[in-house]
């Protein structure tokens, strides 16, 4: 299969950067966008230019490290990161605009590698426990209910790649948030620092300089993982009733 | 390691005034006095629809008189749906801006997979509405209607007269009608958006308040359009200039 790509090349967070046409030829249809990416920098180089950036680890869609938005679309069209967007989604001769991930909070390192250690640091303001380290606890000590589990799990699915702040108009990183925030709130292990955690992490997402939600819900169609745009709803809750308790106990 | 100390003897900004500021807090600001304004519509149709009480649309001048009867009453409803407004109107457009700050880039392609045309134009359809609401008040609350001085039988001021004989110029039934499309995009993401905001919002119910929200929104705006149309077909009559009384002495304010 043959492509026209328009690809964003920036050499860094500081200089402009542009979009460069590139031709991808003889592209298997069974490689992923990727591997496609791999295909056309190891021309690249046989030419002696500069292969384009762009970041990827696992390759297996868990790992959350690819990015790329394609045609407009964080990770491309589909559910499923960028490592599982294989070229036959395409048709053969389509011009394809590849894009780094748009976020403020996100500044290019280079080409289409953005810096996502915003991320980071909104866990490290909450999104964990506090729990003394030690022999693992028996297995059934804490039961949780399989629906509260269940449903917990499908805010961890959330791998941290960033797609939903890159899809929304307004760069927001709620779904994001509202992942972590959700399912260590919906845990026994998590509940104790709960109230401290959502105000924590919300503080720290507009520190950030991340936008605001709109309930556009372009995040929960964009991500690899599934997140429901429902938890941002639990977080709108989560955080008005810990700001509230918190008001309370400020007073006392 | 701990999340946040407790108390670190520093002291700390108020909780509320942190909230209020943050982005969820802002959200809820809009949500809330989203909600109030929803309650005006609601009465403020309710209102309207007395026109069609009476061969004259007298419901609508009893309505209005009694609306009058008590001027601290009506002045302090004003005013605090004044400052409802502007609370709306100025905590969205803080967000609008902060949400321009946080994406400085634009991409290239645009591209939506799920997201409503209604919410993708909600500064748009708000701030046509704030225009039209501009002219409404100046048109009929204000007076500056040119059919703004008509008294009905019993003297009250002829609400009813004043609106039907407005609309019968095209241009305020069509700038009243543009906007009621408008309002009704603006109430189809909003009305919908309360409730995730509220956060009494779930993966179940998502879709089920979504179109629920979209049905009343345009409901509501079916009932508002009514008017306008039925002043335009000659449903609506206004009462004829012989049948007139004297205005009553407190009428004449109003």
């Amino acid at each position: 299969m043959n492509f026209h790509l328009k690809v964003w090349r920036q050499e860094n967070g500081q200089s402009g950067g542009q979009f460069r046409d590139y031709e991808a030829r003889d592209i298997p249809a069974e490689a992923s966008f990727l591997e496609m990416l791999d295909i056309v920098n190891e021309g690249l180089v046989l030419r002696g230019e500069e292969p384009v950036a762009f970041d990827h680890d696992c390759r297996e869609g868990i790992c959350g490290m690819c990015s790329l938005t394609i045609n407009g679309i964080p990770h491309g069209k589909g559910r499923g990161t960028t490592c599982q967007l294989y070229m036959r989604k395409f048709s053969d001769g389509d011009t394809i605009y590849i894009e780094p991930f748009r976020v403020g909070a996100f500044p290019v390192v280079k080409d289409l590698v953005v810096n996502r250690t915003a991320f980071d640091r909104i866990i490290s303001a909450g999104g964990f426990i506090s729990e003394r380290c030690g022999a693992a606890q028996d297995a059934n000590d804490t039961p949780i209910g399989k629906t509260v589990a269940d449903y917990a799990m499908d805010a961890a699915a959330c791998i941290g790649c960033g797609a939903c702040a890159a899809a929304c108009p307004n760069g927001s990183a709620m779904l994001f948030v509202a992942g972590k925030v959700g399912h260590l709130g919906l845990l026994p292990q998590g509940k104790p620092e709960a109230g401290r955690r959502v105000r924590g992490m919300v503080a720290k997402m507009d520190d950030e300089g991340f936008g605001n939600c709109s309930n556009f819900y372009e995040c929960e169609a964009v991500c690899p993982a599934g997140v429901p745009a429902a938890f941002i709803a639990k977080m709108n809750r989560d955080y008005a009733m810990a700001s509230v308790s918190n008001a309370v106990e400020a007073t006392a | 390691m701990s999340v946040a100390p407790v108390s670190s003897g520093v002291r700390q900004p108020n909780p509320l005034l942190v909230f209020a500021r943050s982005s969820i807090g802002k959200k809820w600001i809009v949500a809330v006095s989203g909600t109030l304004l929803v309650a005006f519509i609601l009465a403020h149709l309710a209102g309207n629809l007395t026109i069609y009480i009476g061969p004259y649309g007298e419901g609508i001048n009893a309505y209005a008189k009694a609306l009058h009867a008590s001027p601290l009453v009506l002045w302090g409803a004003r005013g605090g749906l004044l400052v409802v407004f502007l609370i709306h109107i100025g905590t969205a457009l803080w967000l609008v801006l902060e949400n321009r700050r946080a994406r400085p880039q634009r991409y290239a392609v645009k591209a939506h997979v799920q997201s409503t045309v209604f919410v993708r134009t909600m500064a748009l359809s708000g701030l046509v509405v704030l225009s039209f609401l501009i002219f409404h008040v100046l048109q009929f609350a204000a007076g500056l209607s040119c059919h703004s001085h008509l008294y009905d039988i019993e003297g009250r001021h002829d609400v009813a007269a004043m609106i039907i004989l407005s609309f019968h110029n095209p241009w305020v039934s069509g700038f009243y009608l543009l906007s009621l499309v408008l309002l009704g995009m603006h109430l189809s993401h909003g009305l919908g958006s309360l409730f995730q905001t509220f956060g009494v919002n779930g993966r179940k119910t998502q879709a089920v308040i979504a179109r629920g929200a979209l049905v009343l929104a345009w409901i509501l705006m079916a009932g508002f359009a009514t008017i306008p149309v039925a002043s335009l077909t000659g449903y609506l009559k206004v009462l004829p200039d012989a049948r007139r009384a004297a205005p009553e002495p407190t009428a004449s304010k109003s």
